[in-house]
């Protein structure tokens, strides 16, 4: 309960903050830029300071600020033989909760077992958005009704897909379909059982299963008359099945420790095909499961680095930046056209292309590095995009490398899109781009504001600049969590609504000089360019980088206790390779929660 | 946009004339609204004379930004009064509604962000908006912290029923909740906590997952129910060989996965009478975009208020929320489900609308929310749009009271809550707002008498608990306990 006067709920209306509408409409009448109108920030001020970490208010995705990632205590109890660099002792791999397969992971992995190319969870199951961020928050996703009820109509659209006339002998292929002989249709149905079973469930089945498959089989032959029916009816149920939706793991015993179980073969084939590609394993996983041969650290990390040399690897890593640095979204995002005429949605699309491109490139083939992710001096552009930004020379359809002009831009902070994105009005918000920079670049923690305060954002006056409008917000008592942030988000007041470079805003010149509140780069800096060659070389942004591949990899939270020895192996090995990010995702796999899970 | 090659499906549903129907001139073809000659056809097997008598049902419908206050109320006392022009829509029915007037969103007071999200996650759920990541224009918020109460009342009312609700809708997701996704600034129906319910955005989906598996011959819908059936019993039967062998945490989510079929399966068994007949429709290309609004490009707009985010052409808006609406009905005179929401938009309300005049006669230019107070508050226009709203509901009681039931009609046996998300336009005020019941004359016999009941401030969680009471419940008291007293009194 946030209510302040902490007592039983008045009827009458005189608790309402009637300041609200009043110094709305006060705002209005005189036209003076009051800045954020507080209802009750006395109210706040009152009883509670204004909290730097706002305990009770905290949704379950805030990724907590950095802690140092040093060396923990030695357990008790005996060691696996697992070395792990700065962790003696015995393994701890955190909380392993239940995974639902994402609707990134779903799409990905119908698209590999049955050629499915539609993304239909994408496109129609309900959004993931609680939780970490990434839309994988085991411990906060949960089952709704609309999601059953969309699980169930998409697996029948695909199984009706997959066993058209068309693809029928691509997903179960059988030269008796058709002719009549039920015994030898019956056949080619074992044998699909068994491979999209083996496949589908990432492990052979048991026998009762592949009775359970064989007979609804038999019922899809009874009721529509033919092997495609049956074929599409195993097909469905097996899309619907808990052994496809989650991803089960039972382990097996560490000896010596009973806390501690080892994923199995066939289970750690999951782990790595799902960390790497968001996918189903292939056949080459697959086999080495049925061979034994994904035990060792050693036997992983091969593996680890074939995945991530694959294509596929790339599409994850996509996403992992589009959560991260928010691009999803970009092709829909529209502006004033009176204000910015260039701009079109369209551009909005390329610009998500231009960080895509840009991420992928510095990731798989420039020098893998992160400080090159924040300190570039180059980009990726096509025509059109060239010519929304006003870069000369660059002609055709296909992105190409481009310098960027030193005195403005550096690195992907720099690019329009992200700027764009967190401007979520015409004119830049230099507290939206503050708080993102902070809570997904530098990991530091910025509480919501009290809830009891309304808050409106200062309306455009003409003949003022964006730093007039919002310094005058200041009563006291918001103070003290705005300095955390405007004067962050000022330095990046030459970026305009949709990401343009300007020397000044409505005819006033633009002062971006700005300071970063806490962190390892905590001070002053002048403008966007000196802030991403500080964010560069940040240990702060490193660590804030590891925390959130670490939250990514395992599907849940970090736990500042529990997963300082995961965070610490993935944390050494990126810092050894200069900040390396293929280095850091193979990394994962020689962590405790990846070898590992908790008996418990 | 009618030139391109990708064909797009639509329905096409004749408007309804509620004379014509109530004279029973309605043929099969062409209409959604089961009319006068399905009267007998209703009654066949699977769902009893008596039981159709008794089903009591509960619709919602949501408008948009509130209201003028002023106009609302009508002319005259309480004891003899005449809706003004705004609200002449309502006039045919005026002797089955009760204005609520006086009660407060007063849960709005608490929660996470901005007033129009805190008005549309309280609403009907009586409780506040969660922390969470949404930007509302003014802090980030979640999604609403309890059950909304159709969700609650669907949970008896629906029992045995194909759906436990329906929801549709038209002008939905937009502005800032653009993107077709639930956002606490669009939402109002909730499972649970934190478990949005989205609306139908897509008439002809809507119609097929409504109305296939009991379209057809009687062959073809036996054939669909055996297969749904078997299928379901098959995935049941792979939860069965996996979860004793569980650890009790994933279990327990596993179960609740299951749990969650279960309901599903319940509907996909419900009989569904053989002589329900589905809306016949006409499916044909153009007219909706997949999650859209209209033909033709978006237009961007405005400055504050969350900037023109996403501004949407409004001029597929109308028609599609009259086929929503045909849906709804459809649905209910069927005995698919006995709860429904029909939502004509979304708290930002960011879609043209040049399908109004003005006075002058010239089109509107703007969205709902820029002449809320995007742009300053404009009375005038905004008189124009709460009459267009009034007019939808009223499209919405028409199709009810096309339906015979008994003596009556479906209107008799369905409580209609007409709510929007705050009352004063200009501010955000939320206080003294704008409810309306319609309908329900036999779920109470306080329903339906045509009152203006004013009611001392309270909040509008006593609201709700009266018609939680309605439904049966005892001692209703809905939503945050500390938002509440008890029944509205008086109601």
């Amino acid at each position: 309960m946030e209510r302040k006067d902490g007592g039983s709920m008045k009827p009458a209306t005189d608790s309402r903050p009637r300041l609200r509408g009043r110094g709305i409409r006060a705002f209005q009448r005189t036209g003076v830029a009051v800045g954020w109108i507080l209802t009750s920030c006395a109210v706040g001020a009152d009883d509670t300071e204004l909290p730097l970490l706002n305990d009770d208010a905290e949704p379950a995705s805030e990724v907590p600020t950095l802690g140092t990632a040093g060396a923990r205590d030695t357990g008790p109890g005996p060691n696996p033989s697992l070395p792990s660099a700065s962790c003696e002792g015995s393994a701890s791999p955190g909380e392993s909760p239940l995974r639902r397969l994402s609707r990134f992971e779903y799409d990905n992995t119908v698209r590999d077992l049955l050629g499915e190319g539609s993304a239909p969870a994408s496109n129609t199951l309900p959004g993931e958005e609680a939780g970490n961020g990434f839309g994988n928050d085991a411990n906060v996703l949960t089952v709704s009704r609309l999601l059953v009820d969309g699980l169930t109509s998409i697996a029948k659209r695909i199984a009706e897909r997959a066993t058209d006339a068309e693809r029928l002998q691509q997903t179960a292929p059988c030269a008796a379909a058709g002719s009549g002989d039920l015994g030898a249709e019956s056949t080619c149905a074992d044998a699909f059982i068994y491979d999209f079973g083996l496949r589908a469930f990432r492990r052979p089945l048991e026998p009762r299963e592949v009775q359970l498959l064989k007979s609804t089989y038999d019922m899809g032959v009874r009721v529509r008359g033919n092997y495609a029916a049956g074929v599409q009816a195993v097909v469905e149920t097996i899309l619907q099945a808990p052994q496809f939706l989650y991803r089960i793991e039972f382990g097996t015993p560490v000896a010596d420790n009973p806390e501690l179980l080892r994923p199995t073969d066939y289970e750690m084939a999951t782990r790595l095909s799902y960390l790497f590609w968001g996918s189903t394993p292939d056949q080459s996983l697959l086999d080495a499961a049925a061979a034994g041969q994904l035990s060792t650290p050693e036997q992983i990390l091969e593996h680890a680095r074939r995945l991530l040399a694959d294509p596929r690897a790339r599409q994850m890593v996509t996403y992992f930046h589009d959560k991260l640095f928010g691009l999803e979204g970009l092709n829909r995002w529209e502006r004033s056209t009176e204000l910015y005429p260039s701009y079109t949605p369209a551009i909005g699309q390329l610009l998500k292309q231009e960080t895509e491109t840009f991420l992928e490139y510095v990731v798989f083939e420039g020098d893998g590095l992160l400080s090159t992710v924040y300190g570039s001096d180059f980009t990726f552009l096509n025509q059109p995009l060239a010519e929304f930004y006003g870069v000369p020379g660059v002609s055709g359809e296909a992105f190409q490398r481009v310098p960027l002009n030193p005195a403005q831009r550096k690195g992907v902070l720099t690019q329009a899109g992200i700027m764009m994105r967190q401007t979520p009005g015409n004119r830049s918000n230099p507290i939206v781009r503050a708080k993102w920079l902070m809570t997904n670049v530098l990991c530091q923690q910025i509480p919501d504001p009290p809830k009891e305060l309304m808050v409106v954002e200062p309306e455009f006056v003409e003949g003022t600049t964006t730093r007039q409008r919002f310094s005058q917000h200041r009563q006291p008592s918001c103070e003290a969590c705005h300095v955390l942030l405007d004067p962050l988000g000022l330095g990046f007041e030459n970026f305009d609504g949709v990401g343009l470079w300007r020397d000044d805003e409505d005819g006033l010149p633009i002062d971006a000089s700005g300071e970063v509140a806490s962190s390892d780069i905590a001070g002053p800096f002048n403008g966007p360019v000196e802030f991403a060659t500080k964010v560069a070389q940040s240990a702060d942004a490193q660590s804030c980088y590891v925390s959130k591949w670490l939250t990514f990899s395992y599907g849940r939270t970090e736990d500042l206790q529990l997963d300082q020895c995961n965070r610490s192996v993935m944390l050494q090995a990126f810092e050894g390779s200069g900040g390396n990010i293929q280095q850091l995702l193979l990394a994962i796999t020689q962590t405790d929660a990846f070898l590992y899970r908790s008996a418990k | 946009m009618e030139n391109q090659p990708k064909m797009r499906r639509a329905l096409r549903l004749q408007p309804l004339s509620r004379r014509s129907v109530l004279r029973g001139a309605l043929k099969a073809g062409g209409c959604a609204v089961v009319g006068l000659p399905l009267l007998e056809a209703m009654l066949g097997p699977g769902i009893s004379h008596a039981q159709r008598l008794l089903a009591k049902r509960f619709v919602v419908v949501y408008t948009p930004g509130g209201t003028l206050l002023d106009l609302w109320r009508p002319q005259g006392t309480p004891d003899d009064y005449t809706f003004t022009n705004m609200m002449s829509a309502l006039t045919p029915y005026k002797d089955q509604l009760t204005l609520v007037d006086g009660v407060n969103l007063d849960i709005t007071q608490i929660g996470a962000g901005h007033p129009h999200s805190r008005g549309m996650g309280g609403v009907l759920t009586g409780r506040e908006l969660a922390a969470g990541d949404f930007n509302t224009n003014m802090g980030n918020a979640g999604f609403a912290t309890g059950p909304s109460l159709d969700q609650v009342l669907a949970e008896s009312l629906s029992q045995g029923l194909r759906f436990k609700s329906l929801e549709f809708s038209a002008g939905w997701s937009t502005g800032i909740s653009a993107g077709g996704q639930p956002h606490p600034g669009n939402i109002i129906t909730y499972e649970d906590a934190s478990k949005p319910i989205p609306p139908a955005t897509d008439p002809v989906a809507a119609w097929d997952r409504i109305f296939k598996d009991v379209s057809g011959s009687n062959e073809d819908k036996a054939a669909a129910r055996q297969w749904n059936q078997s299928i379901i019993d098959a995935v049941k039967g792979e939860y069965e060989l996996l979860t004793p062998k569980l650890s009790a945490a994933d279990r327990i989510k596993l179960d609740e996965h299951l749990a969650m079929l279960r309901q599903a399966e319940a509907g996909l068994s419900a009989e569904v009478s053989d002589d329900c007949q589905p809306p016949e429709v006409e499916r044909t290309p153009g007219y909706y975009e997949d999650s859209g609004l209209a033909d033709g490009p978006a237009a961007s707009r405005g400055d504050v208020d969350g900037g023109a985010a996403a501004v949407t052409n409004g001029s597929g808006v109308p028609r599609k929320g009259e086929t929503m609406t045909a849906l709804l009905a459809a649905s209910l005179a069927c005995d698919m489900t006995r709860v429904a929401t029909m939502q004509w938009g979304d708290s930002e309300a960011k879609f043209q609308l040049g399908f109004l005049e003005d006075s002058q006669g010239n089109p509107l230019v703007d969205h709902h929310h820029g002449y809320q107070h995007d742009r300053g508050f404009q009375p005038e226009a905004l008189e124009v749009i709460y009459t267009w709203y009034a007019r939808n509901v009223a499209l919405l009681l028409d199709r009810l009271s096309a339906i015979p039931e008994g003596d009556g009609t479906a209107l008799d046996n369905t409580l209609v809550l007409w709510v929007t998300e705050l009352q004063k336009p200009e501010s955000h005020g939320q206080d003294n707002m704008p409810f309306v019941l319609a309908g329900g004359r036999n779920i109470s016999p306080t329903l339906a008498n045509g009152r203006w009941l004013k009611v001392a401030p309270q909040p509008h969680n006593n609201l709700l608990s009266s018609i939680q009471g309605f439904f049966g419940e005892p001692e209703p008291k809905f939503g945050h306990p500390e938002f509440v007293t008890g029944p509205l009194a008086g109601l």
